[in-house]
């Protein structure tokens, strides 16, 4: 069963991962920073979506990798969450 | 963590990968495992203060003319690092071609200097070339020992030469310097034992790949190969660079451009080989995977990869589809077995075997062979190297010299939006014409008018 999630606790959990496996501690990260113009590239791309599907039971269609929802924590929680509503 | 026992700074798996293929470089008679950045600048900065600068950026920086040793009883190699050791590292040598009666002087100048060995067991790892050119213009060559460094972090470090980046960072590289959950491979010596259940799961891998070894344009044709290295590089305009690049994510999805990149390569060189009459039974590509923190602007001085390896067979490249196609179920295959850690846990026993061994080691088990070409995607420049020495940057271009076998590798990146595309050889095996021609098909392929 799903827990219950909330926007905030998505948006949180993404960041730390970012910061903690992803990103060099001197890149600010909030929900606004352009993920792909602070250096992700495919291979950490590959990592944060594995992340996410475990982390949220969803499975993230193709479709939806692209650089719109790609592009930042906030729209990347905005798909999380509609996903967690239809699953 | 990377060990530092006072002034001993131990190398790291994929450095001593580096070393190994420097080792067999130099067997064959190449100059050795080198990278090499080159700037081209419209006008020309005063040689004093570089040679100032190279001074102030050595000091702060001492491990650029460290010397390489090995342990006593571990046997794993280390950099010494002396503040005080006074070696004459790193050489600035200018050039003079402001009259030189053409581009050829200047082509073959380039080339003298990549084919420069250097002797980094003496603490020669960097080396500076300033040519001055007509028109009051200058190129700035950096060659770095690929030992010491990777490209990304050769250019931060010449940003830091350049005084682009000096002052805007501390310097202090963290423990944390790599991504994805690889963060604990370091073994600090004395070590335990290198993980080596996970290790086989890389050699599984090699053994499946050696069950059709492939056969590479070097060792059809080594009787007629020069160990001099030449090279080629093309341009793409902004607009064709978008225009790829959008075709890029269409064909293999957002943020893969390697995949179409290395399609459009591979397709291409399996035509030259057959042209040449090679008839391997399969092709090897490897491919580094960059583990460094995104959005690291410090030298870090150690390799920061891990290599995946690719094989294809003859009837996977006959078309952009069947090379895609093969090149996503093998990468698909790479994350489901965790072989990205695999690897670095097989690098690690690198560093406890002699350089001549360890790349002994690797030819065997491909039946001489290392690899069928090398193909890397360092992506895009660092907007630091914009400037160099307060002077606008016109053009960055990155040559390297390629590991023999294959001794042919292509290099992708992209400087101010712009994609270049560097093609490196050893004389002898493809001629100049038959480089420019490779290269304007791969040019054909990427922009989808072949």
């Amino acid at each position: 069963m799903k827990p219950n999630l909330t926007s905030l606790w998505i948006e949180e959990a993404i960041i730390l991962f970012l910061k903690n496996e992803i990103y060099d501690p001197s890149i600010h990260l909030d929900k606004h920073t352009n993920l792909i113009e602070s250096g992700m590239d495919s291979f950490s791309l590959l990592n944060m979506l594995m992340f996410i599907e475990k982390k949220f039971n969803i499975c993230i269609p193709q479709e939806e990798i692209n650089e719109t929802r790609m592009k930042n924590v906030q729209n990347l929680t905005d798909l999380i969450y509609d996903l967690t509503k239809k699953e | 963590m990377i060990s530092q026992k006072k002034n001993r700074i131990y190398l790291n798996g994929s450095d001593c990968i580096m070393l190994a293929f420097d080792y067999q470089m130099r067997r064959l008679g190449a100059p050795g495992n080198m990278g090499q950045i080159i700037l081209g600048l419209s006008s020309r900065f005063s040689e004093t203060d570089f040679r100032n600068q190279i001074s102030l950026v050595k000091k702060r920086f001492p491990i650029i003319n460290a010397v390489l040793k090995r342990g006593l009883f571990n046997r794993i190699p280390y950099w010494e690092v002396d503040a005080d050791s006074g070696l004459p590292y790193p050489q600035v040598k200018t050039h003079d071609l402001e009259k030189s009666t053409g581009p050829a002087t200047l082509k073959a100048l380039k080339r003298d200097i990549l084919n420069q060995p250097m002797n980094i067991k003496k603490g020669e790892l960097v080396r500076f070339d300033l040519i001055y050119t007509a028109g009051g213009c200058m190129k700035v060559i950096m060659t770095w020992a690929h030992v010491l460094m990777d490209a990304h972090g050769a250019e931060s470090f010449l940003a830091i030469v350049g005084g682009s980046l000096m002052g805007k960072t501390d310097f202090n590289p963290t423990n944390n310097l790599m991504s994805g959950g690889y963060k604990n491979r370091f073994f600090d010596p004395p070590s335990s034992p290198p993980k080596w259940q996970d290790a086989k799961k890389f050699f599984n891998r090699i053994d499946n790949i050696a069950s059709a070894p492939p056969v590479s344009l070097y060792t059809k044709y080594k009787q007629k190969i020069k160990p001099r290295l030449d090279y080629q590089i093309i341009s793409f305009d902004l607009d064709e660079t978008k225009y790829l690049l959008d075709l890029a994510e269409k064909n293999c999805g957002f943020l893969n451009e390697s995949e179409y990149f290395i399609s459009s390569v591979m397709g291409e060189f399996h035509n030259v080989c057959c042209a040449k009459g090679l008839d391997s039974p399969s092709y090897v590509v490897p491919l580094s995977v960059d583990l460094r923190k995104k959005g690291t602007r410090l030298p870090v001085f150690s390799n920061q990869f891990a290599t995946l390896l690719y094989s294809f067979k003859p009837e996977n490249l006959l078309c952009r589809e069947s090379i895609i196609e093969a090149f996503k179920i093998q990468t698909q295959d790479a994350f489901r077995n965790n072989l990205i850690f695999a690897n670095l846990c097989a690098l690690e026993f690198s560093r406890f075997l002699p350089s001549w061994l360890y790349a002994r080691k690797v030819r065997q088990t491909l039946k001489g062979e290392i690899a069928s070409i090398v193909i890397a995607n360092p992506g895009k420049s660092l907007s630091d190297l914009s400037t160099f020495m307060g002077i606008p940057v016109s053009y960055q271009h990155h040559v390297p010299t390629v590991v023999i076998p294959p001794g042919i590798g292509v290099v992708f990146y992209t400087y101010s939006g712009k994609l270049f595309i560097t093609l490196a050889y050893l004389e002898g095996m493809i001629s100049p014409v038959e480089a420019d021609e490779f290269l304007q098909k791969i040019r054909s392929h990427l922009l989808h008018r072949d």
